[in-house]
């Protein structure tokens, strides 16, 4: 982190004399020393401290045969058993719950930048008229209540609804609530919700490229599509790369729109990781396993956080010019 | 320069004209399409229930208030509503508070393990909630705070806390640290100095992180869903309601999807300028 050095930084290993001629200097001075981790302390104690101990029970859990009607004293310890049913079992879901993660956030993730990108690129023409309004309006769908926005879209796409009419005005007819249309359903609705987020992070990286750079090489005579290309893009490669590590991190553990629109179905149809938890704990009843699933996806929230904080770290100046 | 007399400058500025009008228009025909969705969620809430089931769809119908007087009556949504003001105000000022030391220390002293404290926070931002909800429902039995504003209130935390202190280490970093030092040299203490002239100069800030706060805790459904049943049950809970009755209850989900969200549009409009800083901040809550 970039901080300016403090006063304390520079004196307050090596007292000054003027400190140290006073009485209780030495009290003083390891308060000092002790202030900054003191100020953590309440933040420390409300986070980590609530948050440990049922990580701790998470990962014990994870490791028991217990499930629902067995008390938690008759459930025991079964070594790495729920896992490697996960793995190895027929019924397991995992690699098909991982698999629709992958297609959803590749699938998702691309449409939402191509989209995202022209829209942000059409918005950032020299006049275009309203475009504060524009940009205010599309903040909206990234703040709704996921569970309402999943209840919406599932009246907006309901046989009778007002999709189906508008997609019937030009002749397609699809049922969303079938195990094809389900899945491509819940990437729609992604796309819709967090398309605006990608506009409005790359506008604002558009809007932070000096102008006379690209007008230097307007008048070096470097076509729109060049400029483009060679100078607007590269800027905008850090801006693109962490939106979309934070959509990874969004579709990870996305669980109330899928829930609200399909419960997980039809049959495993949309069974993302967060509805393999879901109904490993309330409709197999297998806490063990449910817990076992929940570190799986724990981990994978945490290497991808990992890989984000590198990344948005190397990149920090180009994130702070956008973002502010 | 001439050139506005010129034939050929007109014409320039014409085509501009005409270009910047096309251009608007695009924009304008995606933006109402992304607006659609919602747009016809908050019109079609004040239809009859004849109207909202009606295919092919009339847009043309009656204005009627009698989705909400269902949903306020029947449903009686005040008192959700209640608890979800109740636990995200709640949420809002303990999480700002519980974090502007602890911001304070990251943007303002340098010390040892600085860096993996800082990552510390984010990796507890970013706990997945679906992941901790049986070991949090365990938890909550345990201290006897299932279905208790105070348990949703502590669960919240941890997200809600490293998520203010990482937003709030970024407005303190902006206010100079050479005015707290010249009111030091002027005879504050720390905390007075911090008190009487970073703290006026945050507001903005804790504003800020206490809208993108309460509409996380609004918003927030998992936790909720499994950790109470009657007392304490918040708004996106209802949505069971209407799910589970039955048939799907098309008439008065409209309302009160309009009901719970409008709240949120009208703070989208707050937050304008700092909606990159908090959705890229709050991405990383679980």
């Amino acid at each position: 982190m970039d901080h300016p050095p403090s006063v304390d930084d520079m004196h307050g290993t090596t007292p000054n004399s003027l400190v140290a001629t006073r009485p209780n200097a030495g009290r003083r001075q390891s308060l000092r020393r002790w202030l900054p981790y003191l100020c953590l302390v309440p933040a420390v104690i409300t986070s980590f401290g609530v948050l440990l101990y049922p990580t701790l029970r998470m990962f014990q859990y994870s490791f028991l045969n217990w499930s629902f009607g067995k008390s938690y004293e008759t459930a025991e310890w079964d070594g790495l058993a729920n896992y490697q049913w996960l793995i190895t079992s027929q019924s397991s879901t995992l690699f098909h719950s991982l698999r629709l993660t992958l297609l959803y956030a590749g699938t998702s993730i691309v449409c939402e930048l191509v989209l995202g990108l022209a829209i942000a690129v059409l918005l950032n023409r020299r006049h275009v008229f309203g475009r504060q309004v524009v940009l205010t309006g599309f903040m909206i769908p990234t703040l709704l209540m996921p569970v309402m926005v999943g209840m919406m879209w599932r009246m907006y796409m309901y046989p009778n609804g007002m999709l189906s009419y508008f997609l019937g005005l030009v002749g397609i007819r699809i049922d969303w609530y079938t195990a094809t249309w389900a899945m491509p359903a819940v990437i729609l609705i992604e796309i819709w919700q967090f398309t605006p987020f990608f506009v409005i992070s790359l506008f604002a990286g558009l809007r932070a490229i000096s102008a006379e750079i690209l007008e230097a090489a307007a008048i070096d005579g470097a076509s729109g599509w060049y400029r483009f290309w060679h100078i607007s893009m590269p800027y905008l490669r850090p801006i693109i790369v962490v939106t979309s590590m934070i959509r990874v991190l969004w579709i990870l553990k996305s669980f109330d729109i899928v829930y609200t629109m399909f419960t997980g179905g039809p049959g495993s149809a949309t069974e993302i990781l967060g509805i393999s938890i879901y109904r490993a704990l309330f409709l197999s009843r297998n806490i063990g396993r449910s817990a076992a699933l929940s570190v799986i996806l724990a981990a994978l929230t945490l290497l991808v956080t990992f890989a984000f904080v590198r990344f948005a770290y190397r990149s920090r100046e180009v994130m702070e010019s956008a973002t502010s | 320069m001439n050139g506005q007399r010129h034939p050929a400058g007109a014409r320039r500025k014409w085509r501009r004209g005409l270009d910047t009008l096309t251009g608007s228009l695009v924009v304008w025909m995606i933006f109402l399409l992304f607006l659609a969705p919602y747009l016809y969620l908050i019109i079609w809430s004040f239809k009859h229930p004849g109207d909202i089931q009606a295919y092919p769809p009339r847009f043309f119908s009656p204005f009627t208030l009698l989705n909400y007087r269902q949903v306020f009556e029947d449903v009686n949504i005040s008192f959700y509503l209640r608890n979800s003001t109740i636990v995200a105000t709640a949420t809002t000022l303990l999480s700002v508070l519980l974090a502007i030391p602890a911001a304070y220390s990251f943007s303002r002293f340098r010390f040892w393990g600085q860096d993996w404290l800082a990552y510390l926070f984010i990796a507890i931002m970013v706990a997945p909630l679906i992941a901790l909800v049986y070991p949090f429902l365990v938890m909550a039995n345990q201290l006897g705070l299932n279905d208790s504003h105070l348990g949703l209130i502590l669960f919240y935390l941890p997200w809600n806390v490293p998520f203010a202190v990482w937003m709030l280490r970024t407005f303190i970093s902006d206010v100079p640290q050479e005015l707290e030092e010249s009111a030091q040299a002027d005879g504050c203490t720390r905390l007075g100095a911090f008190g009487r002239i970073t703290v006026p100069l945050l507001l903005p800030g804790f504003f800020t992180t206490g809208i993108f706060i309460f509409i996380g805790a609004w918003n927030e459904f998992v936790i909720a869903f499994f950790l109470t049943s009657t007392k304490a049950r918040t708004l996106p809970t209802t949505i069971d309601f209407f799910l589970t009755y039955g048939s799907f209850q098309f008439a008065p989900m409209f309302a009160a999807g309009v009901v719970g969200t409008l709240p949120i549009a009208v703070c989208a409009l707050l937050v304008r300028r700092y909606y990159l800083a908090g959705t890229t901040a709050g991405a990383l809550k679980g």
